[in-house]
């Protein structure tokens, strides 16, 4: 495995892909063998959630009233 | 098909099971289907525009540009469980359903309702349905209905008030936020032969502006008995919007989970518990057999290659077994809390001949 400080462009890259995923515009992209970081892309609104998000949504459900 | 081997390999020796039955996809033969009739609209404090019949687009569906479609199962599901609930001794409380579908280019399809259970915690005015079962069900849902999801929420509401509450915008406003596209569907249920009943909030709040008018006709499906009017509500709106809705076919996808509502939702708190600390752990529903009640099975692999720990839920009760390619023992569990039972198992399981030093810090001087 390949421990090597990132350069300053690929620091660049993932600070901006940080900041999007933040802000709910973009996906932060993984290399799932390495988890190293390899880019972003645009939310895709129709792509199923994560089933945590969903449990959440579930349990965070508010009571309902009349009044 | 290992596990499926072993799951009724297993029911054929306890029970005398024989070849699995799928669970009933369809919903029971309802008691009314749900109609729109003339006048719906003159009783609604809100203009109503009724559809026509919901069975009228089982032979040529047409898809309103816009309308959030829902399948015909779930409205009769949501119809037939007001009915017996209103026969029931809680018949004068709230009652809901977690609305469950998918969001697809926009548009969003209602396909399955889940029961508020239980264990709700409800009253003449409010309902807060039982979300660690609901959360149960819904991971069960998910290996048979991948892209299912949280689309929204119907409740209803004693007497007239047929749409949602001041109560109802302050909770939902913020709950939208954690729905697929910021935007849930809203159903408010009434019984129309409920006497109506004056809110002193819905009084004082007659002539407080337009927060609580829904501007387009609101879509309302009923069955002569009783009646669900549709919303919508987005994140940062400052009150709901009519939804329009379009009946389309198809099953409610929550019927697998309802026949095993009651021992899903007996465990639902432990199964929540170990399903959050156990990764490797699976759940299924066993398939129903005549004179049985619903079953469910979890699954833990354990160290050894091919052998896993199996716990069959069954009515209030709960049988450990530890399964391999050979054999089933039944293992003895302690009457404690089901995970805490499943820990002191596995912590059983652990202990043999091993060489290992034991483990923790030694304090001695």
């Amino acid at each position: 495995m390949d421990f090597r400080p990132m350069d300053s462009e690929e620091r660049r890259r993932l600070l901006e892909a940080l900041r999007g995923n933040a802000a709910g515009a973009s996906s932060i992209a993984m290399d799932p063998r390495t988890t190293t970081f390899t880019g972003s892309g645009s939310m895709d609104a129709d792509a199923p959630r994560g089933e945590n998000q969903v449990i959440d949504a579930i349990k965070s459900v508010p009571v309902h009233y009349a009044g | 098909m290992r596990i499926e081997w072993m799951i009724t390999s297993l029911l054929n020796r306890l029970f005398g099971w024989g070849a699995p039955v799928a669970p009933a996809q369809t919903a029971a033969e309802p008691a009314a289907e749900p109609v729109a009739a003339p006048g719906a609209a003159a009783a609604s404090a809100d203009a109503v525009a009724v559809l026509s019949s919901p069975q009228g687009h089982k032979a040529a569906p047409a898809i309103t540009p816009g309308a959030v479609r829902i399948h015909q199962g779930v409205l009769n599901t949501m119809f037939e469980d007001f009915h017996r609930h209103k026969e029931t001794d809680r018949g004068d409380e709230e009652t809901g359903w977690m609305l469950l579908g998918r969001r697809e280019s926009g548009e969003v399809i209602v396909e399955a309702a889940l029961p508020p259970g239980e264990f709700r915690d409800a009253g003449t005015a409010h309902v807060n349905v039982n979300s660690t079962a609901i959360s149960v069900a819904m991971r069960v849902l998910k290996k048979s209905h991948p892209r299912l999801d949280v689309v929204g929420m119907a409740h209803t509401h004693p007497g007239s008030l047929d749409r949602p509450s001041e109560g109802d915008y302050r909770g939902d406003i913020h709950w939208v936020r954690k729905l697929p596209g910021k935007q849930g569907v809203f159903a408010i249920g009434i019984w129309q032969f409920d006497e109506p009943v004056n809110f002193l909030e819905e009084e004082s709040n007659q002539g407080s502006g337009d927060v609580r008018q829904v501007a387009a006709p609101v879509t309302g499906f009923q069955d002569g008995r009783s009646r669900f009017n549709w919303f919508s509500l987005s994140e940062g709106d400052g009150w709901y919007k009519a939804c329009p809705m379009e009946p389309v076919p198809g099953d409610d996808f929550g019927q697998s989970v309802r026949e095993h509502w009651e021992v899903l939702e007996h465990f639902a708190g432990s199964i929540d518990r170990l399903l959050q600390m156990q990764p490797g752990m699976r759940m299924g529903l066993l398939p129903i057999s005549d004179g049985l009640a619903p079953a469910m099975v979890l699954c833990q692999p354990l160290a050894r290659d091919g052998e896993e720990l199996q716990v069959v839920l069954q009515g209030r009760e709960a049988r450990f077994f530890r399964m391999s390619a050979e054999e089933i023992d039944e293992l003895q569990a302690p009457r404690e809390r089901l995970d805490t039972a499943f820990y002191e198992v596995m912590a059983e399981l652990t202990r043999g001949g091993r060489k290992e030093a034991p483990a923790g810090s030694h304090h001695g001087n």
